[in-house]
């Protein structure tokens, strides 16, 4: 939870901060064909995520499922392009589906991380890396290792995980969407824009 | 006992939820769950940092 808590939480504060310092309505985005975003990652949370549901599909399945949910988000990503950061994080996205699809559709981590971040030893290559997207290899046999989940979080974070540089770019996409939704019209206007909704940014949560 | 109930059910909506709101809600949702769904760190837990 920590991560991702973190991380809306912290997109969220920057999103009104900006909007409230810069006296700014919030805008939001209009996507389109949200119902692609729902659809592609739950299957991705039974399969990797829920406890309860991820212990029945089989390992053969998995890639499977997470070439599939990745192909529809990027068509998601495609289809609405023009918002704000989307072309950052479709990049990052798309850095993640190449090194997945490349090397048999999970997330390479090398043995060295996986012993990292699990205290065991010993892996073999082309195990799964626990219940997760992750797969062992080393660096010899991965395509696009620059790619692969390569990075460790500082050990002074209190939660280890590995992310790759496209995990980079989709969180700076994430943010720069924030951002782009914090630079609606000035407050005190009152002429809607084409296309987009506007909240005023200080009563947009709790008010 | 139902005044009761009814002053309860007052405060508790007295926070009003707009249609923008929800519309913002949703629009938080979709991104926690794009940038999950696209590129979530490893863990060995299976969390990837969920």
């Amino acid at each position: 939870m920590y991560l991702l808590a973190l991380f809306v939480g912290g997109g969220v504060l920057f999103m009104l901060g900006r909007a409230r310092l810069a006296g700014r309505t919030l805008q939001l985005p209009q996507f389109e064909m949200l119902y692609l975003v729902p659809v592609a990652v739950i299957p991705q949370l039974l399969a990797f995520y829920f406890p309860s549901t991820r212990i029945h599909v089989p390992d053969v399945l998995a890639p499977v499922i997470l070439v599939w949910s990745q192909l529809v988000l990027l068509g998601f990503v495609w289809i609405n392009r023009k918002q704000p950061g989307m072309w950052l994080l479709g990049l990052g996205l798309a850095m993640n589906f190449l090194v997945i699809l490349a090397n048999g559709g999970m997330m390479p981590v090398t043995p060295d991380t996986a012993t990292e971040l699990s205290g065991i030893e010993v892996w073999d290559a082309g195990v799964r890396f626990g219940p997760g997207k992750g797969v062992v290899l080393p660096n010899s046999t991965t395509a696009f290792w620059d790619l692969s989940d390569r990075f460790l979080l500082p050990d002074w974070f209190p939660y280890e995980a590995a992310y790759s540089l496209g995990d980079v770019l989709i969180v700076a996409g994430a943010l720069a969407l924030f951002g782009g939704m914090s630079n609606g019209p000035r407050a005190i206007g009152t002429g809607k824009q084409e296309g987009s909704q506007q909240l005023h940014g200080p009563q947009a949560i709790g008010g | 006992m139902k005044e009761m109930f009814n002053k309860t059910m007052v405060k508790a909506t007295s926070v009003r939820l707009t249609r923008e709101r929800i519309q913002l809600i949703i629009i938080l949702a979709i991104v926690l769950l794009l940038v999950l769904g696209s590129g979530a760190p490893s863990d060995f837990g299976g969390w990837g940092g969920a």
